[in-house]
């Protein structure tokens, strides 16, 4: 009730502030009527009884104290209804009916009572109609249809009227007015000039993120106007506008702040990275609980994501310090039943992925090699031209198991509605990928069901219920290699060979190191890697209105949360075979056995108690305040354990038909502990008129890491701001709608320590030894304790501004922050003797500094029937270090290159690769660089600068080359358009300040002499390859040798740290929705259609072939690109 | 109304039952000293990290230098006289920098100096704590015997040491002399010996391990006394005067083993390089050993068969060809009669000679070098190791990089190579054989050898009891002692002994078992034969003879790239520069 009244009074609000005063002195009608239907029964106002006792109260005071006992509430434009006016009223146990008419009775105000919704409007409304001259009229519709209630007011003017149920209106209007403005709550208001027109027909537009938006904030909701702390917003229209089964793939780059890079496109691998401002791992709270899984939830279920980025996340206590992610989950409508189904099916198609070596080059840069290395070819020059000529053809084993595109699909279905009493949301989920191998034998299938429902069981007793279940199986094959290592195996497999023994496809052909890349992509041949896991979370809410007191409410949440991580893994032997050609036999060679299976399970339980009360009364029509106490407890467990059998017979692959010789069962002690904490939290907050806004809070928060004397910590916060287009001195500024200033500053706590560092002792079991064939677990030793380990803080700052114009046509927010945590924990092992022979715990020395800004600029339009939405979000962050626990350098040219004060952390360091050696000369003329005057290298080879000129290349010559791999700037381009039932999103993203050194693979040719990638042709290399004195020709990488004789080439250095910024049109969507007329025949009443595409185009330096996005390291399973059609029904 | 305040509060209330207590959560992996104490079991786990710890040189799963990528780890020092090692070994500094153990020995000394400190109050049979503390004071001796063969003289701990917040100074000891940790190594061993028993199970320190351990650390305090120049006033080196002592108390703990008549030399089998092969595998009541460290399957286990088998006999996990014998190595084997080990591959003008049958060349070499190294021709579990760097028709010399590469029908390239150029197979045409598993085939081969290695055996006692006996002027007991080996071995035994012998003998015997590389260090001779040196293979050809059956050619092939010992810098290790901020006492290692 409170936040609809909130709601319409933002609005009013904004109507009243700017011309107030002329307004208030002119009488004149205006109607005003809500958007919300009205459905029900009419007969509480019939019985609700009211005792009102109030001597020279406004006529708002008398309103909200009705408001606050019982279940009305009114709506009124203060452009005209003066509730300022003072009354006196003196009633007891009367219906609502009675206390308006003796409230009103002298006023010019009448009232209108519609089951709890009353309506105040001016009395002389009908006398004014008649002095009016020209009428116009028209239909106000928007997409769905007709709008009855929107707002037709001659501009400038108090004269006005609202649309019937059909859209319609008629409005006379008065002399002078040249423009009609036509407004209506969640939607755009617009202006049309009435020139001689006498009918305007108009389609409104719903408003992105208007400013009667309701934020989650910690621990409740505020409008986004009277917010004044960071925070950013998305809601569930813009998440659900990409597909990927990663929620936070579909989120980067739509909300300003989250960073996120997505590492690569394995199903159900949920390893993205993100970060809010690039601090450590934010805090995730779904729907009020910690839930570090949300990643698996369905873009479905959620109704918005909030990111709380400053001193305003203080509130939820421990590991808030590095921001928060607000996840809530929809709920049902009262009063309404519908039914949504949604379906999309795609395919999905690498980015980027690098080619190997063909037959002819993988032979040619065999014998450079061998030649480089001063020994002879190991290909005949006849050899050589029949690869070349195809005489001779090599494998592909890259497209004897990879496929060109996979296919995903996804299926929703919802029930979402409600009574007057109670209200559901129920929905559930169903999608399945496939992966990147010819078997279909990496896949992902997940479930997710939950179902929300609130019961109002008496009128002061809410009731909630929150639950939700995931269920997904992600699997591989191969028995637990890694997807790296089958791509690696594709790569390296020499062309020379076959990949079926006598080209028979019954015998799989021997090859290096066993990894068969056709065995390993197929679960039947080599076994498996399943991974089950469940998820079960639960949220049961009471929130009660304490009776007596005005405006004081108690809350309770308690949430039960189990999750389990089931892990099957089937390792079976198989063959690879030879082909004798002579006998004309296969001979087995090699099985990787004896088979083996290992079952694991991890489970982890988890509750959550919080207790609250929350006042929130106004005062005086001016002094608006909102207290919160609130107590909170989570406690946390978990627990693991796997065994392991070998099969000698490996039909079955079920733990009893294993052998019980040499079987292991095993637990990691690391992942088997319990962690509590507790926190009191206390948060005031203010406004005057909605024009000065001041929060502050605190948390006094108990974590079980610490010892006892050591583990609370108190963190408060505080935050202002001012709305300063609401001064009179801003009136001359027409086009300003909104200017905030906001500014907020908290000290945050985090426990990110490792658990009982106060306590001295031993760890067991840890590594063991043999002791007369004995298997004896041995003993860990702890460093010694440190009992005064507590909470490291984070004091933040936050500066921001909000501001829009012309009617929210441009819009911009600004946010500087700086963020200086202190405490960090770091052992002093760098400053104790090693002979001591011992660590120390942990201690809280270190600190950093963050800062950063954070832009969004916006415009958005309507012309006509088109609209269109365009932002662009841009942050800048970087960390430095303060103080850093180190050893004192000897020199101050060592301290330059080792000391970390005072300089950012995302440094990467290298030599400086200033070109190759172009001849023998200058190989002599240059400084050392291979310990062995220089003797061992080639032309072609990196010539570095030799930075301390002493004649030498090494260590000390090492300078910064690049930035780390965690990129500082995050942007996204957000692009909304829509024409009639046309629709189209999309999505830039953009990262840069970040670096990839890639490894393996990717840098080394002929790597373990086997197979590589063709962009190791690109080398410097003999002109006759069979004549080592022929002459060089140049290439961008040095003549081919094993990596290992050559170590100064692959020093880290400018050439191989790459510059990985990049631009990518990361979504994007066309729909279409069916005109109503088509459909309803059918049942319908929406039907949406669109096509959509994830990850379509990219712009990068980066190496060829490679992704920027994915690791360094490795040969990574690529980043896809996913192409998608879907429908929408709604019943 | 009231009815759902009470419940609402009933509610409450249940849920609050706690408040502080819930924040006092108890560990579940942390013991205190109580539960460890007081009971044999807690003792012995105690123990199993402390023997787990110390610096055996046994073949562990970690740290193995796994094709091209990175240094080989301490416990592969011995592949000095391998090639793959030498391909892979860029200086020796660097080297060095991995042997570095220095933080983790004081780590295991604190251990033990804790557990010295605690034992004697333990809540257990009374009889069993003089033993337990004298294992442990020998364990403390191995640590430090450790350092002290890397480093010289370091700074002696004797008491568990905290920091308090304001002692960092107490906290920085500077080093003893070379001559002070020796003394305290034996004075360790020498207060454990009377309580240590005279028996032990597999792989744990009794009396004759005590004393093993006394004569190997006594032998190297004698050889740094006699050859180091004494530097940084004694840090480093030990005064000459020493030297005689030392050998006497090497020699003396040699002699009490050989006295207490409790070991000999394993001598089962009549076939003699089939004996020195079993010597190694056969480790459960082999009378030569005195001290194993054990493995079991599948708790602890080590890669050496993954590692090490022929590239044809290889394990589908990949790798193997680790370790491949120099020909150098080879060369120094003796033939029976006690001739020098020079490989007859040339005449006296030079030409090659060819063989029919590859192993021919090798015939009557020390039967120790068949029961060491695989070579050319010989067999494997039954398969033939096939080793040919080419083929010879006529003028022409094929190389070819392929595995399967024919020519006339003959495959080029030997399937364990050598001449792939990229390091499959054999760089110097040999591979390892002291203890490969001939049991397990090489499809079962994973992460999970469980071979014992033998870390003293009386061989060694013999070579050290020799050396020390020739210093002593008992050259008697030395040729006795020699005599005893070459006897087992199957090879003339010697009439006279010389020091050059006496280390000889050790090479060839303890070959591959982590010796030759610090007894060249302790005896001062690395700089000179590692005086930029290069080593060399055995490549065999392939020589064809149209439609007559193909004899086999020789020829030394260099491999990998000069080396140099550096005699200023890397006799003794460089200490870290961390650990040198850390603490200014300390006084660094000459040239570094």
């Amino acid at each position: 009730m409170k936040k609809i009244f909130d709601l319409q009074g933002t609005v009013l609000f904004k109507i009243c502030s700017k011309k107030t005063l002329k307004i208030m002195k002119l009488t004149s009608f205006l109607l005003f009527v809500t958007m919300f239907s009205v459905f029900g029964s009419k007969t509480y106002s019939q019985y609700a009884r009211l005792n009102l006792n109030m001597t020279d109260a406004s006529i708002q005071n008398v309103l909200t104290a009705i408001e606050e006992q019982s279940e009305f509430f009114f709506l009124y434009s203060s452009r005209m209804i003066d509730v300022s006016q003072k009354v006196n009223i003196h009633v007891e146990s009367k219906n609502v009916n009675e206390v308006l008419d003796e409230m009103l009775s002298s006023t010019n105000i009448k009232y209108d009572i519609n089951d709890r919704q009353i309506l105040l409007v001016n009395k002389e409304s009908d006398f004014a109609k008649k002095i009016q001259q020209k009428t116009i009229s028209g239909v106000v519709s928007d997409k769905n249809g007709p709008i009855p209630g929107a707002n037709v007011v001659a501009t400038g003017t108090t004269t006005g009227t609202i649309t019937d149920s059909n859209g319609k209106y008629t409005l006379a209007i008065p002399q002078g007015a040249e423009s009609l403005t036509f407004t209506f709550i969640g939607m755009e208001s617009q202006e049309i000039t009435i020139g001689t027109l006498t009918q305007i027909d108009l389609l409104m537009v719903e408003s992105a993120i208007g400013l009667d938006e309701v934020v989650v904030v910690g621990y409740g909701t505020q409008k986004k106007v009277n917010l004044t702390g960071s925070v950013s917003s998305v809601g569930n229209d813009i998440i659900s506008k990409a597909k990927n089964s990663d929620i936070v793939n579909m989120v980067a780059g739509k909300l300003p702040g989250l960073r996120v890079k997505q590492s690569n496109s394995e199903p159900g691998q949920y390893n993205t990275h993100f970060d809010i401002r690039g601090w450590d791992s934010p805090l995730i709270i779904v729907d009020g609980v910690e839930r570090p899984n949300w990643n698996r939830m369905s873009a479905n279920e959620i109704e918005s994501i909030n990111i709380l980025k400053d001193a305003s996340a203080a509130i939820y206590g421990v590991k808030a310090a590095n921001g928060v992610i607000l996840v809530t989950t929809k709920s049902g409508t009262k009063n309404q039943s519908n039914i949504v189904y949604t379906s999309s099916f795609g395919t999905k198609k690498m980015t980027n992925f690098p080619k190997t070596l063909s037959l002819y080059e993988f032979a040619t840069l065999t014998n450079e090699n061998s030649v480089n290395l001063g020994n002879p070819p190991g290909f005949s020059e006849e050899l050589l031209q029949q690869y070349k000529d195809g005489t001779i053809q090599g494998a592909d084993w890259g497209a004897s198991v990879m496929r060109d595109l996979s296919p995903m699909t996804e299926h929703n279905l919802t029930f979402s509605g409600g009574t007057e009493k109670v209200t559901y949301f129920a929905t559930g989920a169903y999608m399945y990928e496939q992966g990147l191998w010819k078997t279909g034998d990496l896949n992902y299938k997940r479930y997710n069901l939950r179902s929300n429902v609130t019961a109002e069981i008496t009128n002061n007793l809410k009731a909630s219920l929150q639950i939700s279940g995931i269920s997904d199986v992600k699997k591989r094959p191969s028995g637990g290699r890694g997807t790296s290592t089958i791509i690696r195996s594709i790569w390296f497999q020499q062309p020379t060979l076959s990949i079926y023994a006598n080209d028979n496809p019954d015998y799989l052909s021997v090859c290096y190191d066993g990894t068969h890349p056709v065995a390993l992509t197929n679960s039947a041949i080599s076994g498996y890697n399943n991974i089950y896991y469940k998820s079960f979370t639960s949220n049961f809410n009471l929130d009660y209105n304490i009776p007596f007191v005005d405006g004081l409410m108690a809350k309770m949440l308690f949430a039960f949360d189990y999750d389990e991580t089931y892990t099957k893994n089937w390792r079976k032997k198989f063959k690879l075979y030879t082909y004798d050609a002579v006998n004309d036999i296969y001979n087995s060679k090699f099985t990787d056995s004896p088979s083996q299976l290992t079952e694991s399970n991890q489970a982890l339980n988890k509750t959550t108690l919080q207790l609250s009360l929350n006042y929130q009364r106004t005062f005086n029509n001016k002094h608006n305040v909102k207290v919160l106490g609130l107590f909170e407890q989570r406690q946390f467990a978990i627990n693991n354990f796997s065994s392991q059998r070998e099969f000698s017979m490996d039909a079955l692959d079920e733990l009893y038909a294993g052998s019980s010789s040499n079987q292991v069962s095993y637990a990691d002690p690391n992942n088997i502990y319990e962690l509590a904490n507790q926190g009191f939290v206390g948060r005031f907050n203010y406004d005057y008129k909605g024009n000065y806004l001041v929060e502050a809070g605190f948390r006094y928060d108990g974590s079980s890491k610490f010892a006892q004397g050591a583990r609370w910590g108190f963190f408060p916060y505080a935050s202002a701001g001012w709305r300063i287009s609401e001064e009179n001195f801003m009136d001359f500024l027409d086009a300003l709608d909104d200017l905030k200033l906001r500014v907020s500053h908290g000290i945050l706590g985090d426990d990110a320590a490792s658990r009982f560092q106060f306590l001295s002792g031993y760890s067991y079991p840890s590594s063991g030894y043999v002791i007369n064939s004995e298997f004896i677990s041995g003993l860990g030793f702890l460093g010694m304790p440190n009992p005064n380990i507590t909470w490291f803080t984070s004091a933040t700052t936050n500066i921001g501004l909000d501001a829009s114009l012309w009617k929210r046509k441009l819009y911009f927010n600004l946010d500087v922050f700086r963020r200086f945590r202190d405490g960090l924990l770091a052992t002093r092992l760098l400053s104790l003797p090693g002979s001591v022979g011992s660590n120390l715990s942990e201690e809280n020395l270190e600190s950093d500094l963050s800062s950063g800004y954070e832009i969004v600029l916006g415009h958005k339009n309507t012309i006509n029937d088109f609209t269109y939405d365009i932002s662009v979000n841009y942050a800048f962050t970087r960390t430095k270090w303060v103080d850093k626990e180190e050893p004192v350098s000897g020199n101050s040219y060592l301290n330059w290159q080792n000391s970390q004060v005072d300089r950012y952390k995302d440094i990467w360091w290298g030599y400086n690769q200033i070109g190759q050696f172009t001849s023998q000369e200058d190989i002599y003329n240059s400084p050392i660089q291979d310990n062995n005057g220089n003797r061992d290298i080639l032309p072609g080879d990196f010539k570095y600068l030799d930075l301390n000129e002493d004649g030498i290349i090494n260590e000390m010559d090492r300078e910064p080359v690049g930035y780390g791999t965690i990129p500082d700037i995050n942007y996204g381009i957000n692009i909304t358009m829509s024409w009639k039932g046309l629709d189209f999103y999309a999505l830039f993203q953009g990262l840069s300040h970040f670096n990839s050194r890639y490894g393996e693979m990717l840098t080394y040719p002929l790597p373990w002499g086997q197979n590589g990638l063709s962009i190791f042709m690109d080398r410097w290399h003999r002109s006759d390859p069979f004549d080592p004195e022929s002459e060089w020709i140049s290439g961008k990488y040095p003549s081919t040798r094993i990596p290992t004789s050559v170590p100064w080439n692959y020093y880290d250095s400018n050439f191989w740290i790459n510059n990985a910024t990049f631009l990518r049109l990361k979504s994007v969507e066309l729909g279409y929705s069916f005109p109503e007329n088509w459909i309803k025949n059918l049942g319908i009443q929406n039907l949406r259609v669109y096509a959509n595409g994830y990850n379509v185009f990219l712009l990068s330096k980066i190496l060829s072939g490679i992704d920027p996005e994915v690791p360094s390291s490795g040969s990574p399973y690529p980043i896809f690109k996913n192409f998608n059609f879907g429908i929408t029904i709604n019943f | 109304m009231k009815k759902y305040i009470y419940i609402l509060s009933l509610v409450i209330g249940a849920l609050l039952y706690s408040c502080e207590e819930t924040l006092n959560v108890a560990p579940k992996n942390i013991m205190q000293d109580e539960a460890i104490f007081n009971s044999d079991a807690g003792i012995e786990a105690y123990l199993a990290s402390l023997y787990n710890s110390i610096p055996m040189y046994s073949f562990e799963s970690t740290g193995i230098s796994w094709g091209n990528g990175g240094l080989p780890a301490p416990e592969y020092v011995s592949e000095m006289l391998s090639a793959c090692f030498w391909v892979e070994l860029q200086n020796f500094s660097a080297f060095f920098s991995q042997v570095g153990k220095w933080n983790e020995a004081y780590k295991g000394i604190r251990n033990t100096t804790n557990f010295i400190s605690k034992i004697e109050s333990a809540s257990i049979s009374q009889n069993d704590i003089p033993k337990y503390l004298a294992e442990a004071k020998v364990i403390r001796a191995w640590y430090n015997n450790e350092l002290v063969r890397l480093y010289g003289g370091v700074p002696i701990i004797t008491e568990v040491l905290n920091f308090t917040g304001d002692n960092l100074a107490d906290l920085q000891v500077p080093r003893n002399t070379e001559k002070e940790v020796y003394d305290f190594i034996l004075k360790d061993i020498d207060e454990a010996l009377p309580n240590l028993n005279e028996t032990s199970g597999g792989g744990r320190i009794n009396k004759y391990v005590a004393l093993a351990l006394k004569s190997r650390a006594m032998l190297y305090a004698a050889s740094s006394a006699e050859f180091a120049p004494v530097q940084l006033d004694g840090l480093v080196g030990i005064p000459s005067s020493e030297a005689i002592r030392y050998y006497q108390a090497a020699y003396d703990a040699a002699q009490a083993i050989i006295d207490a008549g409790k070991y000999s030399l394993y001598n089962s089998n009549p076939d003699k390089a089939q004996n020195f092969t079993d010597l190694f595998l056969n480790t459960a009541g082999n009378p030569e050993v005195i001290f194993l460290k054990m493995y079991k399957y599948p708790e602890r286990c080590h890669v050496w068969d993954l590692a090490m088998l022929p590239y044809s006999q290889r394990s589908p996990r990949t790798y193997s060809s680790n370790s491949c014998p120099t020909l150098e190595i080879v060369e120094e084997y003796e033939y029976i009669d006690g001739s020098d080990g020079k490989l007859k591959i040339a005449d006296d003008t030079g030409e090659p000679i060819e063989y029919q049958d590859p192993a021919a060349v090798f015939e009557n070499k020390d039967p120790r070098f068949f029961g060491t190294i695989l070579y050319p021709g010989s067999t494997w579990r039954g398969n033939p190791i096939e080793i040919q760097r080419g083929i010879i028709d006529g003028d022409q010399t094929l190389i070819s990089g392929v595995e399967n590469d024919l020519y006339k029908g003959i495959p080029i390239m030997g399937e364990d190579g050598p001449g792939n150029n990229n390091g499959l197979g054999t760089l110097s045409g040999f591979y390892l054989r002291k203890y490969l598993d001939p049991t397990m085939s090489p499809s079962d081969v994973a992460y999970n050898s469980d071979q014992d290695w033998i870390v003293f055996r009386y061989a060694e006692v013999l070579l050290n009891y020799a050396e020390a006996a020739f210093k002593l002027n008992k050259t008697a007991d030395a040729l006795w002692a020699i005599n005893e080996i070459r006897r087992r071995a199957g090879i003339v035994e010697l009439s006279e002994i010389t020091e050059d012998k006496i280390r000889h003998e050790r090479m060839i015997e303890l070959a591959f078992e982590n010796h030759r590389f610090f007894d060249i260090k302790r005896w001062h001779v690395a700089h000179e034969i590692l005086s930029s040196i290069k080593i060399h293979g055995l490549m065999p050809f392939l020589v064809y003879h149209e439609g007559g059956d193909p004899g086999y050619i020789f020829k030394a092939e260099g491999i990998g790239y000069i080396r140099t010992f550096h005699q200023e810098t890397d006799y003794s290790l460089k200490i870290s520069d961390s650990e040198i901020n850390a603490n200014p006492n300390l006084v660094q290692n000459p040239g570094h």
